[in-house]
C-alpha cells in the first residue's frame, strides 16, 4: 500500500549512485526492500540477516533483477560471517542492517570500510542497542538512525506483526491448541506484548517475566501473571523468548521447565534459547516432527521450535505484508533522510513528522480520514500566561 | 521411543491425555475386544492414535477417508494391521459393527446396501445427524446412533476452540495476511462460527457476522459483534468465513457486492459451502499456494482459500489443534464402549452422549492440566 507512497518520495534523485549494503531477512516480503532502493537508483548489495531464513527462490529473484545478492540459502553460521564480510568489501557508504551485523563486522573486520562509512539505519531492538553501545564507547564515527525506534515500525511490527506470527508459527509446528495452554513469555517489550495479548485473548493464561519494573508492573496490569522464573517456568506448557537478548532461557531456566514443555524465540538472537547448554545438558536429541527437535534432559522432554530461530521467520512465513509496508517505509525513508541530512555521529530516530506522515500515507491506503481539531478545541493558558505577566 | 523422526502420531500422543484414560478403561473393561470398529473421522495422527488405542483394547479396527494419509500415520496404521480405504463398499466389506463417523454418510450407505453387521455408529457432524433423522423419520433406521455432535465438548472443546483457531490461523498461514484492523464477516454463529469470531477478534479483526436465526443472531450481539444480513455486509467485508456448514451459505449473487480483492474460506462443510458451481465459470489463476483468485465480470477479484474443487476445501486436512482432537476421538470410542454394551437393548433411534461419557472426557483432560473439581 504504501509502495507509491515511498517510491514517490525516493524519486528525487538523492539515492541516485549511492552504494547501500542491506542486510535483511531473505525472503520474499523483507527483500522487497533492497529493489525499491535499486529502483530509486541506489547501488545495492544485499545480505542475509539470519542464514536460517534465506530462501533460495528470494536470492534468485533479487539477482534476475539486477542486484547483487551475497547471500546464499542452506549456509551455516560461518558461511553468513563470510558473505556479511563479502558485503562489506562492496564499499557500501551507507547502510540497512539487521542487529548491527554489518556493522560490527566492518567495525572488527573490514576498519578501512568502516572508517568510510557515512551512515547506518537498524532495523531491530537488538541493533539498536548494540549501536547505542558502540556510540557510548565512542565507536560510532557516523550517523546512525534506529528504524526501530520509530513508532510506525516497533508499535506495529513488533506488536501485531511479530505477535500474531510467533503464534502462527508456535501452533503450527507443533499443532497444539493455545487454549488452555500456560504460556510464559520471557520479556515484555513490544514484542513480548503482542504475542502475549494475542495468546491470552485466544484463550491461553499467560505469564510474564521481565527485569525491568515499569514494564513488569504494565504485565501485570494488563492481566497477565507476573513472576520470577522460578515460580512461572515450572507450570509452564509454552515458552516464548521476546528479550532481544540472549540466554533468556540458559541453563538455570532450562533446569525449571518441565516435561513437554515447548521452547520458541522470538527475538533476534539464535542463542535466546541456550541450544548449546541445552545440547550439552540432554544425553540425546531427535527431530520429533518438523521444526520441532527433543532434547532429553533427565525424565524430561524438552521441545525447541526451529532450531531457537526467530521462530516466526525461520519456522513460518514471515511477517504480514500490511505491516512489512509500514516498516519499510520507515527503513526506504529513513535511508533518505540520513542521505539527505547532517546528523552528528550517534544514534537518531527519523523526525516525527516523517513518521506521522507515514501513518497518514496509511490510513489514506485504508480509506480512514481524520479531522483536524478546531480552534476551540485547544488548552489555551495564553490568557492566564498573560495574566501572570500582567500581575 | 525411537531415537530418530519419532513422527507426527507420537507427537500428538503426548497432548491426548483423554484418550490416555480411554485406553485405560477399555483396557480394564475389555468392551470392545474382539469387536470390528470402523473410523471415519479422518486419517490425521489424532486419528491414527484412536486407531491404535482401538487396537491396544483389541479391537479389529478399518479407517475409511477419502483423502490418503500421510506417510507417518499410513506406517502407523500399517504396523497396526489397520486396513485404510478411500471406498465404501470396500469398507463396509470389513463389516464393522460400530462405525464412528463424521459426516461420510457411512451408516446410510450401510443400510442402503444392506449391512447386517452393524450394532451401532456414532455421528459428529450436524450434516450427518440430519440425514440419520431423516432416515429414522422414514422408518429406516435400523441401530442406535449416539449423536457426538449433541456433546457440549464437540460443540465447545472441538468447534469452538478447535475449528475456530484452525480455521482462523490456517488461514492466516495460508495468506500471510495480518488480521488487526481487518473487517471479517462471519457467516452463521454456530459453534464453529463463533469460534471463528472469538479467533479473529482476539487477533484484532472487526468481527460482523451474519446469521439467519434470531437467537443466534442475540447471541452474537451480546457478544460483542455488529449483527447484519449478509447481502449488507458483504460490500464491506475484507475475509468472508462461511460457517453454516450448508450449501451456499454464500450465494454467487453476493460476489459480485464484495470488493475487490476478498478473501473467501470456509471453517466447516462441503465444498458447495460457497457457489462452486458460479466459480467455476470465472477466469482462474494460483496466486500462492492454497489460494485461488477468481476474477468476476465486473473486474473484481475473490480470492478462495483451500485445496478442493474450485478451489474450496470440504474439511481441513489437520482438522484442528492435536488437543481438541483429544476430546473429540475419545467422546467416540466411549460412545463405542456403550454401543457395545448396550447392544441389543436399545432401540434404533438417535441418542445424544450420556453425560458420564462427557464427564469422563473432560476430568481426563482437566487432570492432565492440574485443574480441580469442586466436589
Amino acid at each position: 500500500m504504501l509502495d507509491g507512497f515511498v517510491r514517490d518520495r525516493l524519486a528525487d534523485g538523492a539515492l541516485d549512485g549511492i552504494p547501500v549494503a542491506v542486510v535483511v531477512h531473505l525472503e520474499a516480503k523483507t527483500a522487497f526492500l533492497a529493489t525499491v532502493l535499486a529502483d530509486a537508483g541506489a547501488h545495492v548489495v544485499v545480505a542475509g540477516s539470519n542464514p536460517r531464513t534465506t530462501r533460495p527462490e528470494v536470492v534468485a529473484a533479487l539477482r534476475e533483477r539486477g542486484l547483487t545478492v551475497v547471500a546464499e540459502a542452506g549456509g551455516d553460521h560461518e558461511a553468513w560471517h563470510r558473505e556479511l564480510l563479502a558485503a562489506a568489501d562492496e564499499a557500501p557508504a551507507y547502510l540497512i542492517d539487521d542487529g548491527a551485523e554489518l556493522t560490527m563486522r566492518a567495525a572488527r573486520h573490514r576498519p578501512d570500510v568502516f572508517a568510510e562509512l557515512r551512515g547506518v539505519s537498524e532495523q531491530t531492538t537488538t541493533g539498536t542497542a548494540r549501536l547505542a553501545a558502540m556510540a557510548e564507547a565512542r565507536r560510532l564515527p557516523f550517523k546512525a538512525l534506529t528504524a526501530n525506534n520509530a513508532r510506525c515500525k516497533h508499535r506495529f511490527d513488533n506488536v501485531y506483526g511479530t505477535g500474531q506470527t510467533t503464534l502462527q508459527a508456535l501452533l503450527r509446528l507443533t499443532g497444539r491448541q493455545i487454549a488452555g495452554a500456560r504460556l510464559t513469555v520471557i520479556g515484555y517489550g513490544f514484542v513480548g506484548r503482542g504475542i502475549a495479548d494475542y495468546a491470552r485473548a485466544m484463550g491461553a493464561r499467560t505469564y510474564v517475566v521481565e527485569r525491568d519494573p515499569v514494564r513488569a508492573l504494565e504485565a501485570h496490569m494488563d492481566g497477565h501473571t507476573v513472576g520470577a522464573p522460578e515460580a512461572v517456568l515450572p507450570a509452564a506448557t509454552m515458552v516464548v523468548t521476546a528479550t532481544g537478548g540472549m540466554r533468556a532461557v540458559g541453563a538455570d531456566e532450562l533446569a525449571l521447565v518441565g516435561d513437554d514443555v515447548v521452547l520458541a524465540n522470538a527475538g533476534h538472537h539464535d542463542l535466546e534459547i541456550d541450544v548449546e547448554a541445552l545440547t550439552g545438558m540432554a544425553s540425546r536429541s531427535y527431530t520429533s516432527v518438523h521444526g520441532v527437535e527433543t532434547f532429553v534432559v533427565g525424565g524430561r522432554e524438552l521441545h525447541v521450535l526451529a532450531g531457537g530461530a526467530l521462530v516466526n521467520i525461520a519456522g513460518g512465513s514471515g511477517h504480514p505484508v500490511e505491516i512489512m509496508d509500514l516498516s519499510f517505509a520507515v527503513q526506504g525513508l529513513g535511508l533518505h533522510h540520513l542521505v539527505t541530512t547532517d546528523l552528528p555521529p550517534g544514534v537518531h530516530v527519523i523526525p516525527a513528522d516523517l513518521d506521522d506522515a507515514i501513518a497518514a500515507a496509511k490510513l489514506t491506503a485504508l480509506g480512514i480520514t481524520l479531522t483536524g481539531s478546531r480552534a476551540d478545541q485547544h488548552d489555551d493558558i495564553s490568557h492566564f500566561l498573560g495574566q501572570e505577566h500582567t500581575a | 521411543m525411537s531415537t530418530a523422526g519419532a513422527g507426527t502420531v507420537e507427537w500428538a500422543a503426548r497432548t491426548m491425555p483423554a484418550l490416555a484414560a480411554v485406553r485405560q478403561r477399555l483396557a480394564r473393561s475389555r468392551t470392545l475386544a474382539g469387536r470390528r470398529v470402523g473410523i471415519a473421522l479422518g486419517t490425521d495422527p489424532a486419528a491414527a492414535n484412536l486407531a491404535a488405542t482401538l487396537r491396544a483394547v483389541g479391537a479389529e479396527v478399518s479407517v475409511y477417508d477419502l483423502a490418503s494419509p500421510a506417510d507417518d500415520v499410513r506406517t502407523s496404521l500399517a504396523t497396526r494391521d489397520v486396513g485404510v480405504y478411500d471406498d465404501a463398499t470396500e469398507f463396509l466389506r470389513a463389516r464393522p459393527e460400530i462405525v464412528l463417523d463424521d459426516g461420510t454418510d457411512l451408516v446410510v450407505t450401510a443400510h442402503r446396501e444392506g449391512s447386517r453387521s452393524l450394532l451401532g455408529a456414532t455421528e459428529a457432524s450436524a450434516r450427518g445427524v440430519e440425514r440419520l433423522r431423516a432416515l429414522h423419520e422414514r422408518g429406516e433406521l435400523s441401530v442406535p446412533v449416539v449423536t457426538v455432535h449433541d456433546s457440549r465438548i464437540a460443540r465447545h472443546g472441538a468447534e469452538l476452540r478447535g475449528a475456530g483457531q484452525q480455521t482462523v490461523m490456517g488461514l492466516l498461514d495460508i495468506t500471510n495476511l495480518q488480521l488487526a484492523g481487518r473487517v471479517v464477516l462471519v457467516v452463521g454463529y454456530g459453534s464453529i462460527g463463533r469460534g471463528v469470531a472469538t479467533h479473529a477478534a482476539a487477533l484484532g479483526a472487526r468481527v460482523v457476522v451474519s446469521e439467519a436465526d434470531a437467537v443466534r443472531g442475540l447471541r452474537a450481539h451480546q457478544d460483542g459483534y455488529r449483527v447484519q444480513a449478509q447481502a449488507e455486509a458483504a460490500p464491506e467485508a475484507e475475509v468472508v468465513v462461511a460457517a453454516t456448514g450448508a450449501a451456499e451459505a454464500v450465494p454467487a449473487s453476493h460476489l459480485a457486492r464484495m470488493r475487490d480483492g476478498v478473501i473467501l474460506v470456509v471453517a466447516d462443510g462441503p465444498v458447495d459451502t460457497l457457489p462452486v458451481d458460479h466459480l467455476a465459470s470465472l477466469p482462474a489463476v494460483s496466486t500462492r499456494p492454497r489460494v485461488s483468485e477468481y476474477t468476476l465480470p465486473g473486474g473484481n477479484r475473490v480470492l478462495v482459500v483451500g485445496d478442493g474443487p474450485a478451489g474450496c476445501h470440504e474439511r481441513r486436512p489437520a482438522r484442528g489443534p492435536v488437543e481438541a482432537r483429544d476430546l473429540i476421538v475419545s467422546l467416540h470410542t466411549l460412545a463405542a464402549e456403550h454401543i457395545a454394551e448396550h447392544a441389543g437393548d436399545r432401540p434404533a433411534g438417535l441418542y445424544p452422549p450420556d453425560p458420564e461419557l462427557e464427564q469422563s472426557v473432560a476430568r481426563a483432560r482437566l487432570a492432565s492440566a492440574g485443574a480441580t473439581l469442586d466436589q
